[in-house]
């Protein structure tokens, strides 16, 4: 079979899905199960929450949708949410997520925030450095500074909660880079001084269970699949919410293109040995 | 040279160790708590001028084949030019709405009274223009003159080089990022059919393992034996990052050997 | 995005898929436009959002307009004026070579430090992986045990694998265990190629996603 075959036969057959309607259901996901619930016991109304999206868009199309539905669930829980990133091309997520995050709440009655309830400090550079100077400070907000805008810190509603590491409540991560994770478990001693959730790529889904098996990581979402299991548990805890469709059916594409992989892998070999008998 | 640079490699990297090794109650007294941001802004600083290398390097390498005429001299230009636009049209961006924040600041402070002499000393631009549009500098035109700059800051996203910046970011980068690695899916595809073959053991549970993991969320497979999802986790839960842990670890203590070397001089940059 | 962004990116995404079929100038002109993109990006980043503020701002004074109660902080001014004079260093081989050394200097800061925080760090990732892999054999329930002396196994043999001190195919023993060791080693390279699929097929998922939904509904929008 010709690799130009393949490529098409892989892009029709990931394609179909988002031209006819299949539904499909969501097989559980244990991780995104226990990151929900350990997000649900740690988080209380106006805990401080830090979130880094150091993502780009190589891996946006799994870190994205994570960091949405998981922005979604601090809001409804009442967090207070500090954005920033550590990857200079997470820009544009930066910006978007929580607005898009704050138009769906918008809708449905439920107020979120600049300044108040969340803020978007933006890029910060050398993580080890940045996440050594957060748990060695006294002052937080002195430390920060500014958000991305140039507002200082001070003037934000938000960093009259801020003192030292111990007002933030928890630390949660969205990322495809390899090493970057590494830096919070190293340098927020995550699973004894801090408490640490992380949203990863599938890629790198087995090293990350390592670290959930030693704590330090305390809930996992692994890739576009954690993230529409995620989706499920979100809607059944907030039955009224607005379900994210599309979500959904990349999952389907996702489930066709891998039992085309599986096809392919099934096929090929079968193909040699005939070959060879 | 080689002592120097010894010397300066053991104080740096011995800062960190120390500060690491010491009892809490030592690093209160010796001040540790309070340099260390300091500290550590000192190094980032110093760090963060490296960016301009990388740029130096496509520079030279992409203006050299469009000087000399060399084969793909358009692509180097294109390069060069997309490289130029960025760059140009985010800091102007920057730079005018910073100016414009700066103002605003500027404005602000003159309406708490007792620090105007020393703003007007320290910013004789801003003072000069304010007091061309306020002669009186009374409280009322100043509160219009802030209401402008606002939404002088607001109107600034409409601007030439905004526009430009987010087209770039909007346009070119996110997209074509995304497409770049979604390459690879095709890739992974063909290698499936073509490489990835059991001619013995080894390659065989190779090959089951993938399959357990790529079936243990795939919604048909798990339709058919939801037992797959539990085994897809217990796979990764026990064996997977058993194997993983023991990768981790070894380079954990490599990476340690390696840094420590680093420290003592016995790497880097001054051997 | 507005409508001309969408076109744009649409375009640029199917020359990258061109590749497919074979190098050509349309995939090349998007490769190197990007390219030039991405390395602009980086330094607009670090200018606009920490070497500004955290340095330059200070510097020529503007803190006293972004603090509420100021007190000039002269050793801060020192030692920020210092950083970016040894920051400087970076590019002195450029201008001459008699001067190539200082470059040594801001090398061998940036390096110590990261090595210094990297002992810090290795300690604290260290610890709790080996505390974590102490795990009981005997437990509350047998699957349980099972799998505790599954992780302990796989663990043991993964670590006899990386043991390159001495030989070990001297004996049939050391023998047995690097050929069981390489079979452990294979299941977790197996989990990373089956999570690696999963990973690349997101990636183009969303691509297909982009497409159809808003390059093909802008492009739909325009002609009806």
């Amino acid at each position: 079979m010709s690799p130009k075959a393949i490529y098409l036969g892989l892009f029709i057959v990931l394609s179909a899905p988002f031209f006819v309607d299949m539904p499909i259901e969501i097989p559980r996901n244990f991780s995104a199960e226990g990151f929900f619930q350990e997000l649900e016991k740690t988080v209380k109304p106006k805990s401080v929450v830090m979130v880094g999206l150091d993502y780009g868009p190589g891996t946006s199309a799994e870190n994205y949708p994570q960091s949405l539905v998981v922005t979604e669930h601090l809001f409804r829980l009442g967090a207070k949410v500090i954005f920033f990133t550590f990857s200079p091309q997470a820009k544009a997520y930066l910006e978007n997520v929580p607005k898009v995050v704050q138009e769906k709440l918008k809708r449905e009655g439920i107020n979120v925030e600049y300044g108040r309830d969340f803020i978007i400090l933006g890029f910060r550079p050398a993580p080890a450095m940045f996440l050594q100077g957060v748990m060695k400070t006294d002052d937080l907000v002195k430390f920060f500074e500014r958000d991305m805008f140039g507002t200082p810190l001070k003037d934000l509603a938000l960093s009259k909660d801020l003192t030292n590491h111990s007002s933030i409540a928890v630390w949660v991560q969205f990322t495809g880079l390899v090493g970057m994770v590494q830096n919070y478990i190293q340098f927020l001693e995550t699973g004894s001084k801090t408490v640490f959730f992380h949203g990863c790529t599938s890629i790198t889904v087995p090293e990350a269970h390592i670290y959930t098996d030693s704590g330090q990581i305390r809930g996992l979402i692994e890739g576009l699949p954690g993230s529409v299991a995620y989706e499920a548990l979100l809607s059944e805890r907030f039955p009224v919410r607005e379900k994210n469709k599309n979500t959904v059916i990349q999952f389907s594409s996702l489930s066709f293109g891998q039992a085309f992989i599986f096809l392919l892998i099934v096929m090929g070999n079968i193909i040699r040995r005939r070959k060879i008998e | 040279m080689k002592t120097f640079i010894f010397v300066l490699s053991f104080i740096f990297g011995g800062y960190f160790v120390l500060e690491f090794f010491l009892p809490t109650q030592a690093k209160a007294e010796l001040g540790f708590d309070g340099f260390t941001p300091l500290f550590l802004d000192f190094v980032t600083i110093i760090s963060s001028m490296a960016f301009g290398l990388g740029i130096i390097n496509l520079f030279s390498i992409h203006f050299q084949k469009i000087t000399l005429g060399l084969k793909g001299k358009f692509y180097s230009f294109v390069l060069l030019l997309s490289l130029c636009f960025t760059l140009v049209s985010g800091i102007w961006h920057f730079a005018s709405v910073e100016s414009l924040n700066l103002r605003l600041k500027f404005l602000e402070k003159m309406t708490q009274g007792d620090v105007n002499q020393k703003l007007a000393q320290l910013f004789p631009s801003f003072y000069k223009t304010l007091v061309s549009i306020c002669p009186e500098l009374d409280k009322a035109c100043i509160a219009r003159e802030k209401e402008n700059v606002k939404s002088r800051i607001k109107d600034s996203d409409k601007h030439f080089s905004k526009l430009i910046f987010d087209f770039l970011t909007n346009a070119i980068f996110l997209p074509l990022g995304a497409a770049m690695f979604s390459l690879l899916a095709f890739f992974i595809a063909s290698a499936s059919f073509r490489a990835f073959q059991f001619k013995n053991i080894f390659g065989f549970l190779l090959l089951l393992s993938a399959v357990i993991v790529i079936l243990g969320q795939n919604s048909f497979w798990t339709q058919l034996f939801p037992w797959f999802v539990e085994l897809r986790a217990w796979l990764l839960n026990n064996v997977s990052s058993a194997v993983f842990r023991a990768i981790a670890i070894g380079s954990i203590i490599g990476g340690l050997i390696f840094s420590i070397r680093i420290w003592l001089g016995l790497e880097g940059v001054g051997k | 995005m507005n409508g001309i962004d969408i076109l744009v990116a649409g375009f640029g995404t199917l020359a990258v898929y061109t590749y497919l079929i074979g190098e050509n100038r349309f995939y090349r002109f998007f490769e190197h436009l990007f390219i030039g993109v991405a390395a602009g990006y980086l330094p607009y980043f670090l200018i606009s959002n920490f070497l500004w503020p955290k340095a330059l701002a200070p510097l020529l004074g503007f803190d006293i307009l972004l603090a509420e109660s100021y007190e000039e902080n002269q050793a801060r001014k020192i030692l920020v004026a210092l950083s970016l004079v040894i920051g400087l260093f970076f590019y002195v081989e450029y201008f001459s070579k008699r001067l190539a050394w200082a470059t040594k200097i801001a090398l061998t800061i940036v390096l110590a430090s990261s090595a210094g925080l990297a002992i810090k760090g290795a300690f604290n990732e260290l610890i709790p992986q080996l505390n974590s892999s102490l795990k009981p054999i005997i437990s509350e329930t047998l699957k349980e045990s099972f799998s505790n002396f599954v992780f302990l196994t796989s663990l043991f043999f993964a670590f006899a694998y990386f043991i390159f001190s001495f030989n070990t195919e001297r004996t049939r023993f050391s023998k047995f265990i690097l050929v069981v060791s390489k079979a452990f080693l294979m299941i977790c390279f197996g989990a990373f190629f089956g999570s690696t699929v999963s990973a690349r097929l997101s990636i183009l998922i969303e691509r297909i996603d982009f497409l159809k939904n808003q390059w093909l509904e802008t492009i739909r929008s325009m002609i009806f």
